[in-house]
């Protein structure tokens, strides 16, 4: 397997499922702009959870035409990596905050409970999305 | 079900280890005294339960069948972090209804995360199962 099968394994299953984790970002880069997360701090909540929705998608693409490269995966196991990397990707996003607050002088996270929150709304999401999505066409 | 025993017997010492160290070091206080203690905890906390992923994915393939190599250990790593997600709700659970008092804020978390994902990495790259 060299690197031009995984570069057009990426970009397979990026012009597949990119959108929805652009389109959550889009939302939270306007968020930001007009300072909608300050106004209605309430809208974190649906904003995260859509992102967990939206990531895990992504992933389950990513991986099912990964298969190419890496030999067949067992569905079960594709739902289950696909929902733990959602799981990893709410913890680097935290991270990600917390070192633009800590050193650019941002104030994006609003304490404990509001990460715990972040977290939990993440994996929700992605539980949701791994319960009920089914691909039906064969990879690419 | 005999790849769950299997995964038991074999590599649940591991996090049982290092839950028994937390608990008792809990019990007497450590983390109060030398909080820099925590770290190192959580750094062999994630090595362990990625151990412990790993191992369990491994022997999983009698009932899911072949897992490529490279799924098993990104698996084994991504189960650790998701664990640790799981791992500070009940941290802040237990603040919260049993005021347990053991989570020390946000800086607290985020480092805890930190090193726990730190500790499944190093696990994640280096160990392979025979």
């Amino acid at each position: 397997m060299n690197r031009k099968h995984f570069f057009e394994i990426f970009v397979i299953a990026f012009k597949e499922s990119a959108w929805a984790p652009l389109s959550v970002v889009g939302v939270y880069a306007l968020g930001l702009t007009f300072h909608l997360f300050d106004k209605f701090p309430p809208l974190d909540i649906p904003t995260h959870f859509m992102g967990g929705v939206a990531i895990t998608y992504f992933y389950r693409s990513v991986i099912r035409n990964s298969q190419r490269m890496v030999g067949d995966i067992p569905l079960l196991i594709q739902v289950i990596l696909a929902f733990t990397c959602t799981g990893v990707t709410t913890i680097l996003w935290e991270f990600y905050e917390y070192g633009f607050d800590r050193f650019f002088g941002f104030h994006m996270m609003r304490g404990l409970q509001d990460t715990i929150t972040d977290l939990a709304m993440g994996l929700l999401g992605a539980l949701v999305l791994s319960l009920f999505y089914r691909h039906r066409s064969k990879p690419v | 079900m005999d790849w769950v025993l299997l995964t038991l017997f074999e590599a649940a010492w591991a996090p049982i280890v290092i839950l028994q160290f937390y608990f008792v070091a809990r019990g007497m206080r450590l983390f109060g005294y030398l909080p820099s203690l925590d770290r190192p905890t959580h750094l062999i906390g994630g090595i362990a339960i990625a151990y412990f992923f790993g191992v369990a994915i491994h022997h999983s393939q009698k009932l899911t069948g072949k897992i490529p190599a490279p799924i098993q250990s990104l698996l084994a790593f991504t189960c650790a972090g998701t664990t640790m997600i799981f791992w500070e709700f009940y941290e802040n659970i237990s603040d919260y209804m049993l005021h347990a008092r053991t989570v020390r804020g946000l800086e607290d978390t985020i480092s805890d995360l930190f090193f726990g994902l730190a500790g499944a990495l190093v696990l994640s790259l280096f160990y392979r199962k025979r």
